[in-house]
């Protein structure tokens, strides 16, 4: 059963799961993790669209696929850290078809969760399977029950961006409201009950600010994250004015460094103060007995991507 | 309903909500040349162009092409792209499964870039990027990426080009037809019903209820007469439905009753007296997971061994090391390897098309190393004479080892197709492949090095335990018996059976996990020893071409100068190692080759097959210069068994098993040519010359004589070498010949201190196989076994959950197959002479360019870091947890 609305509110009465591109769904339905009637947006032109408002924010219609988002040259000018960050999601054959929507709505890569042997809480089950098995790929920020990160990259890029998610029958949210861990339930819902998100708006740019994405994986390209993270500094006179620094791959939400940040605003940019600031990015970390790798990687990259937006004179 | 434009004509068609668009591609408007790998958006095999974007069809909704145009590789044209051009002329594949994909990936690139940046060539860096989402299992990316960039530079523009390899063209355009590709008329789709358990009885099983689904035409029992499953996937029956979705449904409509029973899934918990055993005397009949014949041995619980067939004075070797432990010698060095288990997953999965006759003749379209062996097993299993039975495998997406066997989904197609008395297709998905479509054994390798003090090797002790799941016949220490020769040594062999799949023979079975032990030793000693590691190896082993191959080594500027790297600071170090390897000369003595005139050309046949490693070209390049024609002058046949029987493509042993049986035919030939020649001009003076026949003045090429002879044929024989074999007589058909290839690798890497990543940068690889027949394959292969190697090295690896054993890793975005940006710059080299004594002067290359890889890469981190790693993969992880505990 698949239904096509042609207006936001057929939309949200219908029954079924939420089809955008559908890159993420047919692999779930194929490999029967997922099943049932299915809602394909494709049909809401307007949700396809991108456009600038008078403030100097963008809108990103849900439907926009990753490609268009950095075919888009505002994308790269304004958002650097956005666009190098989607740049390194999936393969460039999936970022024509994915979307943003879909991206930020991906169901979690757990090998277990996407394993029709095995039953989760995210499919209904009692328990974690992964928890006491192998979970190598699992959060170092532990949080549970359901220990996989979040899968979206393109999320974490937007709560770096202080960016806003709209719904389609309820109001605006934030993307730091979005992700309070009293909100992370929204992850434990039945998938057919989300809200119905319409688009992203990304507030302008702050001035002189410099951003980076990086990310750690086994293989150079076309490979999930360990680790990941985004920073957006700006630097005033040589000392730091603003910091916005979110990690991915950690937890079941992207997080974002609020101690480190608060550690480096108003401080010289210097190597010695990220270094000192760094410290604190894994001050709250709760590893699994199979991810403790993953703090030691989460402090060498914060560092790093620190370090390669200080001023010239203090790199390397 | 969706109405959609395919390569320019207008279909409409019925698809259901998750219907994928190669579904609908392959199956409904037979469109073949676009291939399903994945089936998780990974490899890109599935790529076609919507509105000229490319997109991978397997997660693309069939109904999401309403309204659309689509090209596939069919679509590009009848005149070759200029991207399908270079792929022809580079060699940029192998198997060619993946070909398509890379192809249509290439024209939309080739058409942006030509708008963008004409006249430039895209950076080897721009093209990985672009084809991040394309994997190739052979390894071919050298050649792809030279073939991208040269094409995107437009060097092929004009008409022609020249083609290395004799089926190149069909793989570009997508017309070699693969079993996965067969379709007969009113054929059905079978899908197999796998044990949910590690270990369990059949108490019951009751199919009437998938009977009854509509669709479903027939189910067949596939379980052992002792009605046990001993693996989580081991077959127990197959569905026959009109289509796979419904095979699929029927599936869960079969009611088993299981006892489920103890079982032990990992091999530590094996090796524990309390641990239930996964046979019972007398053994029953465990499959061979090695490539050599098994060879009868003992049994405690569920350790097989020691086989010491390759063991020298193993006894002396035991007390010398046993001795020097007592004594503390400085000169002992002693230590245990682990690596993981790799799974084959070759792009074309398992796969068989079965359709029987009414007069009992039974035609197999089987992705197989041996059309000519599975054509006997099949005829013996179902009691046919071995004329009723044509088993074809004209193209084969890949095997690496894992298609020697006659498995389930054959047994299911026949069964099925013999049922129905229709034709059934059984091909495995992907996670099906990964898990129990074959891997490479994990292995434990005790191994102790004692060295006197001249640096000579005193003695050598190795003892393997490898893990190849209910499978037996493991052989890591025994490859070790001619590396270094000499020295006593003790190599023991044991295999840990648990209730897992069988590990299947892997290129170059044991070779890997052996050398990973033995050629880090080696190197931890010549740095004890301060001596040279090439030095040292060099005393240790003066085989004439292993010193061509070191002799070579010592040119390469980047091995001369690395004490250069002692001085790095900063967090990526990068290092050099070396590691040498040695493989058994495998052959098959019963070899045949027929070569006729027909129509006016010659034609070879031969019941072989190419699984990409490029057998049809090798059969056509020695043809031509037995004739002194040009090899497209020559027609090939392969994989056909009722044709004269041809080597089994496993062992390294195709070519070397057929120069000399097509030398033979071809001078028999040329005889009987020559006899016509001269009855056709009249003239007894005549004699065969390079090219044609000639007397005095008088040159009359071949095609002429072809032209005016009638249809004519002559079978040729693999003719004996001028050494005595090692091993004296064949088992299944292979032989041991004297003598070993020799393989040397120089790995450079660059290991980063802060997470843990270790990318090779530049890779020389020597090889001593005696003569190179096809130079241009012959590199492509050398790079599909180093570029394996690396992906042994670093990322693959089979992830179970501890609990239950089950494989995690299943679809190839979790299970990490080596990437084009992950190819490091790579150069060969072929070391041809010493093996002169060979019949046809050639043994087999494809395992030895695989074997030392891992280990050269172990030497060049330690090199880089000064922590030695023990343990295969070298995952971030790994390599953090190591430099943290183990920095020199």
């Amino acid at each position: 059963m698949i239904h096509f609305p042609q207006t936001y509110d057929e939309a949200i009465s219908a029954a079924g799961e939420l089809h955008a591109g559908g890159v993420d769904l047919q692999e779930r339905y194929r490999r029967g993790i997922s099943a049932g009637p299915l809602v394909d947006l494709r049909r809401l032109s307007s949700l396809k669209t991108i456009t600038n408002t008078e403030d100097g924010s963008w809108q990103i219609g849900a439907l926009v696929p990753l490609a268009a988002l950095l075919r888009a040259s505002f994308c790269q000018q304004v958002y650097p850290g956005l666009y190098q960050a989607v740049t390194h999601i999936a393969t460039p054959q999936i970022r024509n078809v994915a979307t943003v929507g879909g991206n930020l709505w991906q169901h979690p890569h757990c090998w277990y969760y996407r394993h029709p042997s095995f039953n989760c809480y995210r499919k209904g089950g009692q328990d974690c399977p992964a928890r006491n098995g192998n979970h190598v790929y699992s959060v170092c920020f532990d949080s549970g029950p359901c220990i996989a990160p979040h899968p979206s990259t393109l999320a974490l890029a937007f709560l770096a961006y202080d960016a806003s998610l709209h719904f389609y029958g309820e109001p605006s949210r934030s993307l730091l409201e979005h992700f309070q861990p009293e909100e992370q339930n929204w992850m434990h819902q039945s998938p057919n009950s989300h809200p119905f998100c319409i688009g992203v708006q990304v507030p302008a740019r702050r001035k002189g600010e410099s951003a980076s994405y990086r990310r750690v994986s086994g293989r150079a390209l076309a490979d999930w994250p360990l680790v990941e993270a985004l920073a957006r500094v700006q630097v005033e006179q040589n000392t730091i004015r603003f910091a916005r620094i979110v990690i991915g791959g950690v937890a079941p939400v992207p997080l974002r460094l609020l101690r480190v940040e608060e550690a480096l605003l108003g401080q010289p940019a210097r190597r010695e103060v990220v270094q000192e600031a760094a410290q604190l990015a894994t001050a709250q970390a709760k590893p699994l007995p199979g991810t403790a790798y993953k703090v030691q990687l989460v402090q060498a990259l914060v560092t790093d991507i620190l370090q390669t937006l200080l001023p010239a004179s203090e790199q390397d | 309903m969706i109405d959609v434009r395919v390569n320019g004509v207008a279909h409409s068609l019925e698809v259901t909500p998750t219907e994928s668009a190669v579904e609908v591609l392959r199956d409904r408007l037979q469109l073949s040349g676009t291939k399903y790998a994945c089936g998780s958006g990974a490899c890109g095999a599935c790529t076609v162009l919507i509105d000229g974007t490319p997109m991978v069809s397997c997660l693309l909704p069939a109904h999401a092409l309403d309204g659309r145009e689509v090209t596939t590789v069919e679509g590009i044209g009848s005149e070759l792209h200029p991207v399908q051009k270079a792929f022809i002329a580079c060699d940029g594949l192998q198997c060619g499964f993946c070909t398509p994909g890379y192809i249509m990936e290439g024209v939309a690139f080739y058409d942006e870039w030509q708008r963008e940046h004409q006249g430039c060539k895209p950076s080897k860096e721009e093209v990985a990027e672009r084809f991040s989402g394309h994997l190739c299992r052979c390894g071919a990316y050298p050649g792809m990426i030279t073939a991208i960039r040269e094409a995107c530079s437009g060097a092929y523009e004009k008409e022609a080009c020249s083609s290395p390899r004799q089926e190149a063209r069909a793989k570009v355009t997508g017309q070699a037809r693969y079993t996965v590709d067969i379709i007969y008329p009113e054929q059905l789709e079978g899908r197999i019903l796998r044990s949910p358990y590690p270990h369990a009885r059949i108490l019951h099983l009751d199919y009437t209820k998938a009977l009854a689904l509509p669709g479903v035409k027939s189910v067949v029992e596939l379980f052992s007469k002792d009605k046990t499953l001993r693996y989580i996937g081991q077959e127990i029956a197959a569905v026959a439905a009109t289509t796979r979705e419904i095979a699929q449904q029927a599936l869960k409509l079969i009611d088993v009753q299981y006892e489920v029973q103890e079982s032990v899934t990992n091999s530590l918990a094996a090796r524990k007296p309390e641990a239930p055993q996964v046979y019972q005397f007398p053994y029953g009949q465990a499959p061979n997971a090695g490539e050599s014949p098994l060879f009868p041995s003992k049994w405690k619980g569920n350790m097989r061994g020691p086989n010491t067939f390759f063991a020298r004075q193993p006894g002396k070797a035991k007390r010398l090391v046993q001795q020097a432990r007592q004594q503390a010698s400085p000169n002992l060095l002693e230590s245990t390897w682990t690596t993981q288990s790799v799974s084959h997953t070759a792009f074309e999965p398992h796969a068989c098309v079965a359709s029987w006759s009414a007069d009992k003749t039974l035609t197999v379209h089987l992705s197989t190393q041996s059309c000519a062996r599975m054509a006997h097993e099949i005829a013996k299993r179902w009691h046919l004479p071995l004329n009723n039975v044509q088993v074809l495998c004209e193209y084969i997406g890949g095997a690496f080892g894992s298609k020697i066997e006659l498995t389930a989904e054959a047994i299911a197609a026949i069964e099925l197709s013999l049922k129905t008395q229709t034709p059934v297709r059984v091909v495995l998905e992907r996670d099906e492949e990964l898990a129990i479509g074959g891997y490479r054994p994990a292995v434990t390798v005790e191994l102790a090095l004692l060295t006197g003090q001249s640096g000579n090797l005193e003695a050598l002790s190795i003892e393997a335990y490898g893990e190849s799941g209910i499978a037996i016949g493991s052989l890591v220490a025994g490859v070790c018996q001619s590396i270094y020769p000499g020295a006593p040594r003790n190599l023991a062999d044991y295999d840990i059976v648990t209730h897992t799949p069988p590990g299947k023979p892997f290129r170059g079975p044991g070779g890997p996990p052996a050398l990973w032990a033995l050629e880090q030793s080696v190197d931890a000693m010549a740095c004890h020893l301060k001596i040279d590691p090439l030095a040292l190896r060099e005393q240790w082993n003066p085989a004439p071409p292993l010193q061509e191959l070191y002799s070579w080594v010592k040119t390469i500027p980047a091995w001369k100068d690395r004490a250069s790297l002692q001085t790095q600071r900063g967090p990526a170090r990068r290092g050099i190692g070396l590691a040498t390897g040695s493989w058994l000369y495998f052959l098959q003595p019963g070899t045949q080759v027929e070569i006729k005139v027909t129509r006016g050309h010659l034609k070879v046949q031969t019941a072989s097959q190419d699984m990409g490693n490029g057998t049809r070209t090798m059969l056509a390049q020695v043809t031509a210069q037995a004739f002194g024609l040009s090899s497209d002058q020559i027609e090939v046949q392969l994989g056909n068994s009722q044709d004269v029987p041809g080597a089994a493509s496993s062992g390294s042993r195709t070519t070397t098993s057929f120069v000399s049986a097509i030398q033979d035919a071809a001078q028999q030939l040329q005889k009987q040519l020559l006899q016509i020649a001269k009855q056709e001009i009249h003239s007894e003076d005549l004699i065969v010359v390079p090219g044609g026949v000639a007397s005095g003045d008088t040159f009359i090429p071949w095609p002429e004589v072809f032209a005016v002879a009638p249809d004519l044929s002559a079978l040729g024989k693999r003719q004996k070498d001028q050494r005595r074999y090692q091993m004296p007589f064949p088992i299944k058909g292979m032989q041991i010949g004297s003598g070993s290839s020799w393989g040397v690798c120089v790995s450079e890497v660059e290991v980063d201190l802060r997470f843990g990543n270790v990318r090779v940068l530049r890779v020389w690889g020597g090889f001593a196989a005696g003569k190179i027949m096809v130079p241009t394959l012959a590199q492509n292969q050398a790079y599909g076994g180093i570029l394996q190697g690396i992906g042994y090295a670093l990322h693959e690896s089979r992830q179970h959950d501890p609990l239950t054993g089950v494989m995690l890793n299943t679809n190839l975005t979790d299970y990490h197959l080596l990437g084009m940006a992950d190819t490091p710059e790579i150069e060969t080299y072929f070391a041809e002479q010493g093996f002169e004594y060979v019949a046809g002067g050639a043994i087999g290359l494809a395992e030895i360019t695989t074997l030392p890889m891992a280990a050269s890469i172990g030497n060049a981190v330690y090199h880089a870091t000064g922590w030695r790693p023990h343990h295969l993969p070298l995952q971030p992880y790994e390599v953090l947890a190591g430099l943290s505990k183990g920095r020199l």
